[in-house]
């Protein structure tokens, strides 16, 4: 009863004109910001943040909000359509989205993200709803050896994203080297910049998803231009998945839901790592892993169910403790702050019109985003039908824009078109950039955790084994290996059993 | 039709010379007839960010001109420290610095700038002190009662430290070297995962910042040992202050500032420094400064310009003592 008399309290405040109205702006911002390559959040939500003086600090967290878990749904849209990721999260739609669009499948593709989007999303918000109290103490539970255990569990189901563990592994490993440029953050010594001051804070995670899927992939695509699958015409019923898509989509869907609501509340993880972890997961549960990587629907489906319900959970730790799960929710809380609220676990009580109008707000977003994207599918398909030789420019121009925007820096860009040519040839030796960039996202958090682990242990390894929670990743993980070495062990005899018997015949 | 634009430049060339000899009056007199940059190096969101916000807020209302406040975070705001030293001093383009100005000094080599020759002190925006906070599960009646504590584990205590090379990190280290604590720092990349784990019992105390520290003492997530301050502060005065306990312990402020290049027009720098008092001593000013649990200051740009100095040193002295090793 208690959660009904609160929604009702969210209703109230919720259902004014203006809340709407800013509620909307956010999410059709947010969609906008989430389609245009390398223009994240992160920097819509900076833009609009003096404009929040202005208003009042509850529909100013709405519209913020709104850009926040906007960005969600349209992050994958160019990551599907010119395997251009948005955002890191949606690096992993270009794995399986891209060949579907290649496919003709674009349309299948965009309505399977929305509609996974929104399950994700009204997901997180249940658990957002009903349990914020109880998960954020949860989160806290979650020390250092924890973290990196699950990092660990991170790292090797990177490796499962190649058709070869090997070569998976290899480019995990060439990711973590490239993480350790920077500073270092138990001694604040500056490693591998070479006398550059710009990559004292490491190399921009968004310059390296762009150039390594998005500017590889148009070196690659001078040479081998194929306009023969634009011309066909997009009717309604090739945008609308058939019942096969259906059955494999929805099982997947929820377990993204799961996956990502999880990793949402634990604060610094975010939605890239719940991305990635749901795609392995999929892979892992397939019955064919082999069709992964050439248009799976449930390698589009999972993770944009997760990156989007973790974009909701990630709202408890910051709003019941104050304690922001990644830059851009850091900038939202910003403009709380602003308006002289302090976020932290008496929000929800000294504050209810403004948590729970968020929450309400939360799901009339959502449904508009639905209601926005789906009609919008036709138009964005027809972004496949300009000439490359437009097309590509203004990407490149999109590209520059959106990196530069990060942090108003010059150096990203030729850090781009640097890290952009590294793809190419990676592409060209048959490397998959998947696994490169979840090492490059989760090797300083592992360092971290890693170390701050054993400083708080006193140097003590046993730290990782003897804490229950991170004991049990750990089991997982050592699992998880058992079965890639048996599953390739069993691949390789195979080949050979099918080899001697082609001999012997 | 082609000589116009010659002829447009002679003119111009011609009249240069008059508008030199107009002198520095005229061009305080003038002052600001174009947009304002105010530089910051820290990410949009923060307390400096949102000083610079205020700063740009009032100034864009009393001077009728647009304020553009540009975040450049990275390097311990030493890129856009580097930015304004070398931008030109005509009072258009200005630094929102925070305590790291005078404290890079200590931790780097090759800093681009010099925090004091290459800068035209304007104001200072605020001073802050921070909290010693415990986990919620260990509770002190006194900060000697902490240092009872601590002497008995065989371990000593652990530090969160939120920052590497943050006054909250100074601040950590000048406390164990005074209270001569066993003590471990234990880094952590900024202040909010510090005080997630030291909220969920990981770490066992921690210097925090006095706004993010407020709620979570109220509400029992955390304890306040001690304040900073030399004094306790107005609005938490049940918490002791350091030195009621550590007799000798030399209080530390983080501050706000707004610095230009060197060699501003002192005219603009006056002026500066008045409409930004004012700004800061305002409604909106003030309540900002009273969230970070800090009162609106008035000092000269000289004095500013002095407390610069003596903050490069006074950092120096601790991260000698700390031992820190210059990157």
């Amino acid at each position: 009863m208690d959660v009904i008399a609160n929604l009702g309290i969210g209703l109230q405040a919720a259902l004014t004109p203006t809340m709407l109205w800013y509620c909307f702006i956010g999410v059709l911002l947010g969609t906008f910001i989430g389609v245009l390559p390398g223009i994240g959040p992160l920097a819509a939500i900076s833009l609009l943040l003096p404009i929040t003086y202005y208003i009042g600090p509850e529909v100013a967290i709405v519209m913020l909000a709104g850009v926040y878990y906007g960005a969600q749904y349209g992050g994958s849209t160019a990551a599907i359509l010119l395997r251009l990721p948005g955002t890191a999260s949606s690096a992993v739609a270009c794995i399986d989205g891209n060949p579907m669009a290649r496919n003709g499948r674009a349309g299948v593709a965009l309505f399977i993200t929305t509609i996974a989007s929104f399950a994700g999303a009204i997901t997180g918000l249940i658990i957002l709803i009903f349990f914020s109290p109880y998960i954020a103490k949860l989160g806290l539970k979650f020390g250092s050896a924890e973290y990196f255990s699950l990092m660990l569990l991170g790292l090797v189901a990177a490796c499962t994203f190649s058709d070869s563990p090997l070569k998976g592994g290899a480019m995990v490993v060439l990711g973590l080297l490239l993480s350790m440029i920077g500073t270092d953050v138990n001694t604040g010594v500056i490693r591998y910049t070479f006398g550059f001051s710009e990559l004292s804070s490491g190399l921009s995670l968004v310059a390296l998803a762009m150039g390594i899927f998005g500017v590889a992939d148009i070196i690659r695509n001078i040479n081998t231009i194929d306009t023969s699958r634009l011309n066909e015409r997009f009717t309604m019923r090739s945008m609308l998945p058939n019942r096969d898509d259906w059955r494999l989509s929805l099982p997947s869907m929820a377990r993204g839901s799961a996956i990502g609501s999880f990793f949402g509340t634990l604060p610094g993880t975010g939605a890239s790592i719940s991305s990635f972890m749901a795609y392995a997961t999929e892979k892992k549960l397939a019955k064919n892993p082999q069709r992964f990587g050439k248009g799976a629907i449930e390698g589009v489906a999972a993770p944009e169910a997760a990156n989007n319900a973790s974009a909701q959970t990630a709202f408890v730790p910051t709003l019941t403790l104050g304690i922001p799960g990644d830059i851009t929710m850091a900038l939202i809380l910003g403009a709380l702050i602003i308006h002289g609220i302090t976020p932290g676990p008496q929000l929800i009580t000294s504050q209810p019109e403004l948590f729970w109008g968020l929450i309400v707000s939360f799901i009339i977003g959502n449904i508009l985003l639905v209601l926005f994207n789906i009609p919008m599918i036709g138009v964005w398909i027809s972004l496949l039908k300009i000439p490359y030789r437009l097309l590509y420019p203004t990407i490149l121009i999109f590209i520059s824009v959106g990196v530069f925007s990060v942090s108003n820096s010059i150096f990203d860009i030729y850090t781009v078109i640097g890290i952009g040519i590294l793809g190419y040839v990676l592409n060209m030796l048959r490397f998959d950039p998947a696994p490169l960039l979840l090492g490059f996202i989760l090797g300083p958090l592992m360092e971290e955790h890693f170390r701050r682990a054993l400083l708080l242990s006193r140097g003590s390894l046993d730290t990782f084994i003897d804490r229950p929670i991170s004991l049990t990743i750990l089991i997982i993980t050592g699992l998880a290996v058992c079965f890639i070495i048996a599953s390739s062990v069993r691949r390789r005899l195979r080949a050979l059993r099918t080899a001697k018997e082609s001999h012997a015949s | 039709m082609r000589l116009t634009t010659p002829r447009a430049l002679l003119v111009l060339a011609a009249a240069a010379p008059c508008s030199l000899l107009l002198g520095t009056q005229a061009v305080a007199d003038n002052y600001p007839s174009q947009p304002i940059n105010l530089i910051v190096g820290a990410s949009a969101g923060g307390t400096t960010d949102a000083m610079a916000r205020e700063v740009a807020e009032g100034l864009a209302q009393k001077y009728d001109v647009p304020t553009v406040v540009d975040n450049r975070p990275g390097a311990g705001a030493s890129i856009a420290t580097e930015a304004v030293a070398n931008a030109d001093p005509d009072g258009y383009t200005l630094l929102v610095a925070y305590t790291s100005h005078t404290l890079n000094e200590s931790l780097f080599h090759e800093l681009p700038y010099d925090p004091v020759e290459d800068f035209s002190p304007i104001s200072l925006l605020g001073e802050v002190s921070s909290i010693l906070l415990s986990r919620p599960d260990l509770e002190f009646d006194s900060l000697q009662d902490m240092l009872d504590y601590a002497a008995e584990q065989p371990d000593g205590i652990t530090f969160g430290v939120g920052g590497l090379g943050s006054s909250l990190h100074m601040e950590t280290l000048k406390f164990i070297q005074e209270s001569e604590v066993v003590g471990y720092e234990i880094p952590y990349n900024g202040t909010a995962p510090a005080i997630a784990d030291l909220i969920g019992s990981h770490v066992d105390v921690m210097f925090a910042p006095f706004a993010a520290a407020m709620p979570l003492v109220e509400s029992g997530d955390a304890n306040a040992i001690a304040v900073t301050s030399p004094e306790r502060m107005p609005n938490l005065d049940d918490i002791p202050s350091i030195n009621e306990t550590l007799s000798d312990y030399p209080t530390t402020y983080g501050w706000f500032g707004l610095l230009g290049p060197a060699g501003m027009d002192p005219a603009i720098v006056e002026r500066l420094n008045a409409d930004v008092t004012e700004i800061m001593h305002g409604e909106s000013g003030a309540d900002l400064l009273e969230r970070e649990g800090a009162e609106p200051i008035d000092i000269s740009a000289e004095a500013f310009a002095a407390f610069i100095v003596d903050d490069v040193e006074r950092w120096k002295a601790i991260a000698e003592a700390g031992d820190i090793e210059k990157q």
